[in-house]
């Protein structure tokens, strides 16, 4: 096959795919997490693989002795799995709060929702933090009757 | 702007989410086509595309988002995407080209291991292989479930390229095309292990 047919195929593919499948672009947070699902890897795997990768990329910017940029920490953070706990206050914050906030859009699952509070190192956790934890489970499952 | 404004405020997770979708489109889409075998030699899964184009989004120096071009970052990395799948299957039928030549008389050996996802003495990329149309697969992988069928005709002959007009033509509600549209990308995605194939929409 010649190299301009080869292109025209390549392009063929792209076009087409959308035409089958539609746009990524369109579809809402709930569908895509529904549609990685069925196609392989759930959404929580697929950003847990990510997580490693980019857990990985900020520690080798730092054995370099330089900063990270913002962009990476937050990426980082945002990606974060609910069993790695953040050390520092203000971003243990900020992932019980995106968590409860995945866990009441049914975002983080992509099947049906089921909650199981479950907290690892509960030792390791100052009296603060439970305190907080608490809150956040009673939010829970405030929301989660009030919905029902 | 410095570069990090470039992405205040992004949902990650839902880059990611998109990015990994849509690799997974692209690469089943290519497979139906028969492209199997070159995606298998490039030795690159959707997940780590989709992955690699993150990372270089935030490197900032092969993939520059410039958010006030206008297009969103999920639009922008999508064509990054796209652009590097296609290096990928050049890559790809350029290595099972290479390896077909070198192996012509080679007889496979019966007890070594077969690779995976590929399909041995058929190129994908030579002078024998078989351009297969993606309406073909797809409409291959849907007989037998009208509701696929008529939305692989829809979508391929009667010009309906938006969810809202593929909804009006079949009389059936947008979700209901996104439900269809999910069955095609799991009937032409090979689960883990298996080799592309079929007939037609794999090797010949």
């Amino acid at each position: 096959m010649k190299p301009d047919d080869l292109e025209k195929e390549f392009r063929e593919i792209v076009r087409d795919s959308t035409t089958l499948f539609g746009t990524v672009e369109d579809m809402s947070p709930e569908e895509i997490t529904a549609a990685l699902v069925d196609s392989g890897e759930s959404s929580e795997n697929v950003r847990n693989e990510m997580y490693s990768r980019l857990d990985c990329i900020v520690r080798s910017i730092r054995i370099k002795g330089d900063s990270p940029p913002k962009r990476y920490l937050e990426a980082l953070e945002q990606l974060r799995p609910a069993t790695e706990l953040p050390k520092n206050p203000a971003s243990l914050q900020q992932h019980a709060k995106r968590w409860v906030s995945h866990l009441l859009d049914g975002r983080s699952i992509g099947g049906s929702l089921e909650v199981a509070f479950e907290f690892r190192n509960r030792g390791k956790l100052t009296v603060d933090d439970t305190k907080l934890l608490e809150r956040a489970v009673a939010r829970v499952q405030k929301r989660i009757r009030d919905k029902r | 702007m410095s570069t990090d404004d470039r992405f205040r405020n992004v949902d990650w997770e839902d880059v990611l989410n998109r990015l990994t979708l849509r690799a997974r489109q692209l690469f089943a889409a290519a497979r139906a086509k028969g492209f199997g075998n070159a995606l298998a030699r490039a030795a690159v899964e959707p997940d780590e595309l989709a992955r690699s184009v993150f990372v270089a989004a935030l490197e900032y120096e092969r993939v520059k988002y410039k958010p006030n071009k206008g297009a969103s970052l999920v639009t922008f990395l999508s064509r990054v995407l796209e652009d590097d799948f296609k290096d990928l299957l050049k890559k790809g039928v350029r290595l099972d080209n290479r390896l077909m030549a070198l192996d012509l008389t080679a007889e496979r050996q019966p007890d070594v291991p077969a690779e995976p996802r590929v399909v041995h003495d058929v190129g994908d990329g030579g002078q024998t292989r078989v351009i297969i149309e993606l309406r073909s697969a797809a409409l291959h992988a849907a007989r037998g479930k009208p509701d696929l069928e008529d939305y692989v005709t829809a979508a391929f002959d009667c010009g309906a390229a938006t969810r809202a007009d593929q909804a009006t033509l079949l009389g059936v509600s947008a979700r209901e095309i996104t439900n269809r549209r999910k069955k095609m990308l799991r009937l032409l995605s090979p689960a883990e292990g298996e080799t592309p194939g079929g007939n037609p929409g794999g090797e010949k």
